[in-house]
């Protein structure tokens, strides 16, 4: 080991650029103007605002999330993609606690949302043999243990990581692997669980036993493509440059790749499962999605979620290349929200497609808020766990790659 | 000529420590301007082939072209049984429901990519080979549990008997000897 990697293992050596202040400002910027436009247009009609207001949530819930399941999932493979996007993650995964405020407005509008909620629901008896279940102190209370399991994970293992920046601290790695493998596990059965309530209760006549996983999956990609575009940025400037190497990109890349065909693999699940029982009361949820202008979505979605990522993330060259590769982030992030709009949306409006000033301002009012917290967090610790055995090693890689 | 030889020259191979070693000394010797050379460590090292500047193996061509055939002959042999040589109805759906063909066309294109990149990697790799030189090197099964070799060849042009084995000696090796054709 060189006396010039011995000199990188301090905390000293990775702390935060101060450009990322200024990308919080921005944020900050862009949440503040959607939320005006959104203000703007709430004075001539509420329409959508509900419905707007849940596809953006999710969209940022999925950032969170998706973030704390990917650092759990590095605690237990313990790659070296995992060391340099750690702070990444649980910057995203720290703003969890005020994704759980930000639910209050999916509260405000239950009634609006769910059918189930709603006057009409009491004379279905296809809905009231579900109201055990599918009645609000239930859903408020499973949403508050939801949020505690998930607060509590991000909390616990982003306390013991920061250890990591003052001493070496090897009895934690066990401690780390225990709440990671119990915390996935955690993961998705409450996710699964809170698909069902927020989501697929949209339209309590259908289920779908594939729906909890297809969360699993669109959150995971969302959070890979979300931290390849970050590591791009990081990588721009000192001190993580120095670190980044085309190798540590190809890493993240066929991960990104493996999550596309995750995504995939259950999306069509679904299709198959509800095509070949052909029920009335499943087949519906298709039927909403595949015709009039919605089949743009859906074929939009097979080619551009899908096909496209996937041929153009077969290339060796492509992983290795930092600025295409976050190109391809961007592009599967609003791909992201494309599927969530479609998955969302025409519930709210069946039959025809509809697009409202809501359906892009409210999401992108969240979003900025949402990415102005996520900068806020990344600039306080250490871009790297200075104390961290693999370290060394990946600065080594970078070294012998980047010819430093 | 130091040694007398009964039988031809293949090359000439160095031993080194660890794998760090093996890399730096295979970089110089890319540098130094050989070419026809090879690496042999008991796990794959992705430095150790950039180092040799092995780009373009052509086995992902084959994978990708495996799993294209693969799948596209699984779909067709589907559409042929279900539309043309065997027509059932099932449930009133059209004969080319797409959808129910999908997982064995999935299927198909990993076996088909599988196989490209199996016997891809075979043929590009020469085999099969009953006999290669390089096991006539006296600690060349170490390969196989903690040696690391490099082979630098005598069909190389920059090959030189003397020259060759003072660069490779520069390099911090374990032991460099010759091996026999």
């Amino acid at each position: 080991m060189s006396n010039g990697i011995k000199e990188l293992q301090t905390a000293a050596a990775w702390q935060p650029p101060a450009i990322l202040g200024g990308y919080a400002r921005r944020a900050l910027l862009a949440g503040g103007f959607f939320t005006l436009v959104t203000l703007a247009a709430l004075l001539f009609d509420r329409h959508q605002f509900f419905s707007s207001y849940l596809v953006g949530y999710l969209f940022c819930l999925a950032l969170s999330l998706g973030s704390l399941a990917v650092l759990m999932m590095q605690y237990l493979t313990s790659g070296k993609w995992g060391l340099v996007s750690r702070r990444v993650l649980e910057a995203a995964a720290a703003t969890l606690p005020l994704m759980a405020v930000a639910f209050i407005p999916i509260v405000i509008g239950m009634p609006t949302l769910y059918p189930w909620d709603r006057a009409a629901a009491r004379s279905d008896a296809n809905i009231m043999w579900k109201h055990g279940y599918l009645n609000v102190p239930f859903f408020l209370m499973r949403a508050v243990v939801y949020f505690a399991i998930w607060i509590w994970l991000q909390y616990r293992l982003r306390r013991w990581s920061a250890l990591l920046d003052e001493r070496p601290a090897p009895e934690l790695e066990e401690h780390f692997e225990n709440v990671s493998g119990i915390g996935l596990v955690l993961y998705v059965l409450t996710l699964t669980f809170a698909s069902i309530d927020w989501v697929e209760s949209l339209y309590p006549h259908w289920s779908s036993t594939m729906f909890g996983f297809l969360f699993v999956a669109g959150q995971g990609l969302a959070s890979f493509a979300f931290v390849i575009v970050i590591c791009l940025l990081l990588a721009r400037t000192s001190p993580l440059g120095r670190i980044l190497a085309p190798v540590r990109f190809h890493d993240l890349g066929k991960l990104l790749l493996t999550f596309v065909m995750l995504w995939a693999y259950f999306s069509f699940s679904q299709l198959l499962i509800l095509w070949s029982g052909d029920l009335p009361r499943e087949i519906t949820y298709y039927l909403a999605r595949i015709h009039g202008a919605w089949k743009a979505f859906c074929i939009a979605l097979a080619l551009a979620q899908f096909a496209f990522p996937f041929a153009m993330l077969l290339s060796k060259n492509l992983k290795r290349a930092a600025g295409p590769l976050a190109a391809m982030g961007i592009w599967i992030l609003v791909m992201r929200w494309v599927d969530l709009y479609w998955v969302i949306q025409p519930g709210f409006s069946p039959g025809h497609f509809q697009f409202h000033v809501f359906s892009l301002s409210v999401p992108l009012a969240l979003l900025g808020f949402w990415l102005a917290l996520f900068f806020f967090y990344l600039r306080r610790p250490p871009l790297l766990p200075a104390f961290d055995p693999l370290l060394a090693e990946a600065i080594e890689d970078a070294e012998m790659e980047m010819g430093a | 000529m130091s040694v007398t030889h009964e039988r031809e020259l293949y090359g000439l191979m160095a031993e080194f420590d660890n794998p760090t070693e093996l890399v730096r000394a295979t970089r110089l010797a890319y540098l130094a301007g050989y070419r026809a050379m090879d690496a042999y460590s008991p796990f794959p090292i992705e430095e150790a082939t950039e180092a040799l500047g092995v780009h373009d193996t052509h086995v992902p061509l084959a994978v990708l072209l495996g799993g294209c055939l693969g799948g596209t002959l699984a779909f067709l042999l589907q559409y042929w049984i279900s539309v043309d040589s065997f027509p059932i109805n099932v449930a009133g759906r059209p004969l080319d429901s797409w959808p129910s063909f999908i997982v064995v066309t999935f299927e198909m294109t990993v076996l088909g990519g599988a196989f490209g990149g199996f016997f891809g990697m075979l043929a590009r790799n020469g085999f099969p080979k009953p006999y290669h030189p390089v096991f006539n090197a006296r600690h060349f099964d170490r390969a196989s549990q903690d040696g690391f070799f490099l082979c630098i060849e005598c069909r190389d042009e920059l090959f030189h008997r003397e020259k060759t084995e003072t660069f490779l000696k520069s390099l911090n090796p374990v032991t460099v000897e010759e091996v026999a054709c």
